[in-house]
């Protein structure tokens, strides 16, 4: 597999309080995890809307809701095996809303 | 320089004598603005690290202070530190105030708030009510890196208190009480607030001496250098005192405190009337933590858990576990004595981003307490009763239900309540079958309809504080109809007594949870009209045992029907003075 490979998909923000501090939070340290960089950008908002998943300030800024649209990217070495982890987490909607 | 010597009139919201010197808290926000100050390209590596030590010892103190609160307080306060630390660690934040210095050649300083207010208005413009509060948090660290890259102390927790001092403060946020080293703080002198603010509610349980309504550009005008008296049971505050009036009020402190620690020593003793009618006498209980104080006074049993604090300062909702968890540990503690939980009571002041987002003309007269519960958060409700069902097995737990107007309201929860307890026993989970439940009476409905409510419970808790304001239709933050706000005014004391007749046609309890079940005045007048238990913060146990061990219940009966009959708040109030100064002169002024 090359370096170069990016991972993406979109994913949708399933929980009822939206991508707030302590997923945003979470999400920071999966990220900051792996050797990879990770972003999520918001379906329809270009390049303003990305943000880098190491940041919570920058993942908090998305201000993303309960049902928004994102696109999860990685790339770098260990570009597969973030790009899971982050799924994972999103599709668990953050452990929230049993 | 110091003021001249004058006396200011505010408002006492917990009782006790303070005097010392001011610590002044100044607001959390980085009103500082620094100078722009330019450098030249080749300091740049300098200023970037100096603000990178900057970065890491605000980062190091922050770890320091979660500790602390870790220790002091419950858990949830040191989460507060969590989002900051992590803002201290931010890339994002870093970048601007490095490309502020790198590119636009400023100053540390000046980079720093300039990101700082960058990433603050961003958030300031959120439509979401919880991002919107971020920006405080933005602004709340970026001023601690500034003041380590300054030595500009601007945070209370940081001012040099080498002696126990005053605090004065426009406002406090309970992060910032949270941050404050208990020891040495003397009492409080705050602008905003009133006697159910968080401020009081604080002191009271740390027994120390607090005044709100203090001129809100006076924290500003005092120094260090001022010397201050408090006066918790008269709401004065004396500024830089002449020695005689020092002298008095260091005389009164002293025999405050000969008498309060005569009848802490009593705390063994029965909370018993001069003819032999006990009268229980349990605690309020803000926050799990302060199990200990509750043992130490010797309160019967906790009369009012207030669950708020499990869902305050913190993103998302406490889940079932967690709650579980918090409950029984209470329960065993309490070791079988009765403890009363409150269901989540949020909405009117009890204001809370994850939970309750609509804003309303009127948030007192709004969707607050069980209509909340019931009308848009059900699921909250229901994860807390469950947890709740399945904690009772470890003790005595009784459950109130918060600002009920409606019996309705009663058969919905009961509803909730048995449809919880199917699911537990479909999922084989261990749970009391027969919770005890009770309704607060708030609102006048609740009262006048006492005796619809009186067959469905099991016992009625009076929450006066909300008794007053509703049936007197004042807001309680309104100074300028503050004066309307008596707890002893007859109509109160009818709507006591309806509530009081109906519990005992139906045999039933009655318990009051409010901040009168602590005023001395009050308290003969309550017994007297048939309460069976006074709930309150535990330093005021021991003065209401002793005004209940000095008078027998026919004095009160024959005061509390003497209340009824005045047509004022003043001349009812009189009935009952007269009756403490007659029997207990030892209590006032303690």
């Amino acid at each position: 597999m090359s370096a170069e490979e990016v991972f993406e998909r979109e994913i949708t923000v399933g929980n009822t309080m939206g991508l707030h501090a302590r997923p945003a939070a979470q999400l920071v340290r999966i990220a900051s995890s792996f050797d990879a960089s990770m972003s999520v950008e918001k379906v329809g908002d270009g390049e303003d809307g990305e943000a880098d998943c190491r940041s919570v300030l920058s993942l908090l800024m998305l201000a993303a809701g309960k049902g928004t649209r994102l696109i999860l990217r990685t790339s770098g070495p260990q570009a597969e095996a973030a790009f899971k982890a982050a799924v994972k987490f999103f599709e668990s909607n953050f452990g929230e809303d049993e | 320089m110091a003021l001249p010597t004058q006396t200011i009139q505010a408002i006492a919201v917990s009782p006790g004598i303070a005097i010392g010197r001011t610590a002044r808290i100044t607001g959390p926000t980085g009103s500082l603005e620094p100078e722009p100050h330019k450098i030249t390209e080749d300091e740049i590596p300098a200023e970037l690290s100096r603000y990178n030590a900057a970065l890491a010892l605000t980062r190091k103190q922050l770890v320091e202070l979660r500790q602390e609160v870790r220790n002091k307080l419950r858990s949830q306060d040191a989460e507060i530190f969590d989002a900051h630390i992590m803002l201290v660690d931010d890339r994002t934040f870093s970048a601007e105030v490095e490309k502020g210095i790198r590119e636009k050649l400023f100053a540390a300083e000046y980079a720093l708030y300039l990101a700082s207010e960058h990433f603050a208005n961003v958030f300031a413009e959120m439509p979401d009510e919880y991002l919107r509060e971020r920006a405080a948090d933005i602004r709340d660290v970026s001023s601690r890196i500034l003041s380590n890259l300054t030595n500009i102390h601007v945070h209370g927790h940081e001012i040099d208190m080498d002696d126990r001092r005053i605090i004065v403060a426009h406002t406090l946020s309970p992060s910032e009480t949270a941050g404050l080293e208990t020891g040495k703080v003397l009492g409080f002198a705050v602008a905003t607030g009133s006697a159910t603010s968080h401020t009081a509610i604080l002191a009271r349980s740390m027994g120390l001496p607090a005044i709100v309504g203090i001129p809100p550009e006076l924290p500003e005008q005092l120094s260090a250098e001022d010397k201050l008296i408090i006066d918790g049971f008269s709401g004065k505050l004396v500024i830089n005192p002449d020695a005689r009036t020092e002298e008095a009020y260091r005389l009164k402190k002293a025999e405050a405190g000969q008498i309060r620690s005569r009848l802490e020593s009593e705390n063994e003793l029965r909370p018993e009337t001069t003819d032999g009618f006990i009268v229980q006498l349990a605690a309020n209980l803000d926050s799990p933590e302060k199990v200990e104080e509750v043992r130490r006074c010797g309160a019967s049993g906790i009369g009012l858990f207030r669950t708020e604090y499990l869902f305050m300062n913190r993103p998302g909702l406490p889940g079932e576990e967690e709650q579980f968890e918090v409950y029984k540990k209470l329960l065993v503690e309490c070791d079988n004595a009765p403890l009363i939980v409150r269901t989540l009571d949020v909405g009117g002041d009890k204001f809370n981003t994850n939970i309750y987002r609509a804003s309303e003309q009127n948030p007192f007269l709004g969707l607050r307490g069980i209509r909340l519960c019931l009308h848009e958060r059900r699921d909250i409700l229901e994860t807390q009763l469950r947890a709740l069902l399945r904690a009772g097995v470890f003790g005595n737990l009784k459950v109130m239900l918060p600002m009920v107007s409606s019996v309705r309201e009663v058969i919905e929860v009961r509803s909730i309540l048995e449809q919880l307890q199917q699911q537990l026993d479909a999922e084989g989970k261990e749970h009391v079958s027969n919770l005890s439940l009770g309704v607060m009476i708030e609102t006048p409905a609740a009262a006048l309809m006492a005796d619809r409510f009186a067959p469905m419970v099991d016992f009625f808790s009076i929450g006066t504080n909300d008794l007053v304001q509703y049936t007197m239709a004042i807001d309680r933050g309104n100074e300028r109809v503050a004066y309307l706000y008596r707890p002893s005014h007859p109509a109160i004391l009818e709507l006591i007594r309806l509530c009081v007749e109906a519990a005992q046609r139906h045999n039933i309890w009655v318990s009051v949870c409010g901040q009168v079940a602590a005023d001395v005045y009050m308290v003969p007048l309550l017994v007297g009209l048939g309460v069976h238990e006074l709930s309150m913060s535990p330093a005021s146990v021991a003065v209401v045992r002793r005004v209940i061990r000095s008078m027998s219940m026919y004095e009160m009966e024959q005061a509390a029907q003497a209340a009824l009959n005045c047509s004022n708040a003043t001349d009812a109030l009189a009935v009952s003075e007269a009756l403490i100064n007659l029997r207990a002169p030892e209590v006032v002024n303690i």
